[in-house]
């Protein structure tokens, strides 16, 4: 039995100025349990209110959610949030001010009736798998942002939930932090063995912590798959660009015939391609799978040097586009010929 | 130059406010109320004796009367406003809600337009005369207040902690009562003091409501001695007046420590 059936959501929100804006359109897909499941995609694709539908915050007007083969979530069924076994995490934390951080733990607690000895005994236990026994009397207030990320998901865990849900967690910690509660976050997940489903808009964040993958653009699935495979083998020019920093260069050529047979052309390029002469291909290629060498069809217009790589940036034949070197002699202003190891065509 | 015109500002602002009631203290103090006119100037406390113990006025008896019917009036109508300031923030459509200051309308009506028709009906109720019916009328009155000040703060609360709430379980009167209520302490105590004081200043329903002493509030009390002795007896209209801001003025400095910003600090970033 799927853990999590998503089945051709479609949902519309109507807003004052903009009238009605379609949200979701039609979005499908499956988690399995023990899963960690990272929906990825730009702001304003729908992700958030896709959190909402499941956790039963919000209602479609089309499709159904199942979760552990019980339909939560349709247009005439909206079992209530609390029944379905599942805990959110919200970006904005949404701790309680008024309570100290063990009052926090305790609500959920308390409101699903749990015997005062049991409350305690999870809580302590929870505090020390995320490492806050020590802030335990403390409110809100007197947090860091990561310890208030910590209370958050200590607050979503005391009530071993089937399901997680997270929506962008760690889009307000900084930086340096963001990357030790990534680390976290995984392995939290991994001792408890619960299933996460976690939105993002942070490709690194997706690519570090995902079992499963799914990138979401305008409403709809672009592609679902695991991390590495998705990276190499994006479906669509989209996720090709989104995926991978810098992304993949994207860019759109004429087929055109050379000894009578059908050939494609980046600069110095050519590459031998099937399709009639005219034809445009969409062809993808990764920065660091373009490499430079002395020649005259692209102009270097900009260096990025970080640390022990170099992103190039080139110009030329009508299109820009960025290589990516380790170490590197490339100046502005030079002049490069280039060689494709490996792309993908879009068909 | 521009910091002393502030403070010019501040100054006349000051005197402006300040200056009413040092005079009210001042003459609630004065034998003689002729002394600014060129008379002779003597201080005594025979008007706070007179108001407070002789047998003629009964002004303790009217403050507590006021305390009962401003102090319960407010509480009900507190009691009533969170409730409404909630679901107008939370459940109101985007529509809905640019109409809440259709709210104050009722406030809007001159209470003298209402007040015969309100006194036929308490006199079919039996309840001219009783706290009951100063109660019911100042509660209906200052609830559009109430509910403004609670939703102007309620709105503040992010959303975030109600829906979080609700994915704990917590349903919406629990989440009501145990996040809501308590986040919203700063905004309760000053609604309570602004009902409050509305239900201790009210005259025109105290006044038709009210038959003898025993239901009497201050404003209506201290109107009255006029007639009492057929002169204005300002010596003491100042002392009732100067008494009557006491118990307000404890009211508020026990609930400022509550007005204070930023409970919610430390919830949302």
């Amino acid at each position: 039995m799927t853990f999590l059936k998503v089945q051709g959501i479609y949902k519309t929100h109507r807003s004052g100025l903009r009238g009605k804006v379609e949200v979701l359109k039609g979005v499908s897909f499956d988690v399995e349990e023990g899963e960690f499941f990272v929906i990825l995609g730009p702001s304003g694709c729908g992700k958030s209110t896709l959190l909402n539908l499941i956790a039963g915050l919000e209602k479609p007007d089309k499709g159904e959610i199942i979760l552990k083969g019980r339909v939560v979530s349709s247009p005439r069924v909206c079992v209530p949030p609390h029944e379905r076994d599942l805990s959110m995490v919200f970006q904005s934390y949404a701790l309680y001010p008024h309570m100290t951080v063990y009052g926090n733990m305790e609500f959920p607690l308390k409101m699903a009736k749990v015997n005062k000895k049991e409350r305690e005994k999870r809580i302590r236990e929870v505090a020390e798998l995320l490492r806050i026994s020590h802030l335990l009397n403390s409110k809100p207030s007197e947090l860091s942002g990561g310890e208030r990320q910590r209370v958050a998901l200590g607050r979503a865990l005391v009530k071993r939930p089937s399901l997680i849900l997270m929506d962008e967690p760690l889009s307000n910690i900084d930086a340096s932090l963001k990357q030790e509660m990534r680390l976290e976050i995984k392995r939290i997940q991994r001792e408890t063995g619960t299933t996460f489903l976690y939105v993002t808009h942070d490709q690194i964040e997706a690519m570090a912590l995902a079992d499963k993958l799914m990138i979401m653009r305008e409403g709809r699935v672009e592609q679902i798959g695991e991390p590495l495979e998705v990276y190499k083998d994006p479906k669509t020019p989209f996720v090709a660009g989104f995926l991978g920093f810098p992304p993949m260069n994207v860019v759109s050529r004429k087929v055109f015939l050379k000894d009578g047979k059908p050939y494609i052309k980046l600069g110095n390029w050519e590459y031998p391609v099937e399709g009639p002469e005219g034809e445009e291909i969409v062809i993808g290629i990764r920065p660091e799978y373009i490499s430079l060498r002395k020649g005259k069809s692209f102009v270097i217009t900009s260096v990025e040097r970080i640390g022990n790589e170099t992103f190039v940036y080139l110009e030329g034949d009508g299109v820009r586009l960025v290589a990516k070197e380790k170490g590197g002699h490339a100046t502005e202003g030079g002049k490069v010929d280039i060689a494709v190891y490996k792309f993908k065509i879009f068909l | 130059m521009k910091r002393f015109v502030l403070i010019l500002g501040l100054c006349f602002f000051t005197i402006f406010t300040l200056l009413p009631i040092v005079l009210m203290i001042f003459l609630s103090f004065s034998e003689d109320m002729d002394f600014l006119l060129g008379g002779d100037l003597s201080l005594t406390f025979r008007n706070y004796r007179d108001i407070l113990f002789s047998e003629e006025v009964s002004f303790g008896r009217y403050i507590i009367n006021s305390l009962i019917v401003s102090g319960l009036s407010a509480c009900l109508s507190l009691l009533l406003s969170l409730p409404s300031a909630y679901a107008f923030s939370r459940f109101a459509s985007p529509f809905l809600s640019r109409f809440i200051f259709l709210f104050l309308l009722i406030t809007m009506f001159p209470p003298i337009s209402t007040v015969g028709f309100l006194f036929q009906v308490f006199s079919a109720l039996g309840i001219i005369n009783t706290y009951l019916s100063l109660i019911v009328t100042h509660t209906a009155w200052s609830l559009p207040l109430g509910v403004w000040v609670m939703y102007a703060y309620t709105e503040k609360i992010p959303k975030d902690i109600d829906r979080s709430a609700l994915i704990d379980g917590a349903g919406l009167f629990r989440t009501m009562f145990y996040i809501i209520l308590p986040l919203s302490k700063p905004a309760l105590a000053s609604a309570y003091i602004l009902l409050f004081l509305y239900s201790f200043n009210e005259f025109l329903f105290a006044y038709m409501f009210t038959v003898d002493e025993s239901t009497r509030t201050v404003p209506v009390g201290v109107a009255l001695f006029e007639g009492l002795y057929g002169q204005i007896p300002w010596g003491y209209i100042m002392a009732s007046a100067s008494l009557s801001v006491l118990p307000v003025m404890i009211g508020v400095l026990f609930l400022q420590k509550y007005i204070i910003g930023g409970l919610t600090k430390g919830s949302v970033r």
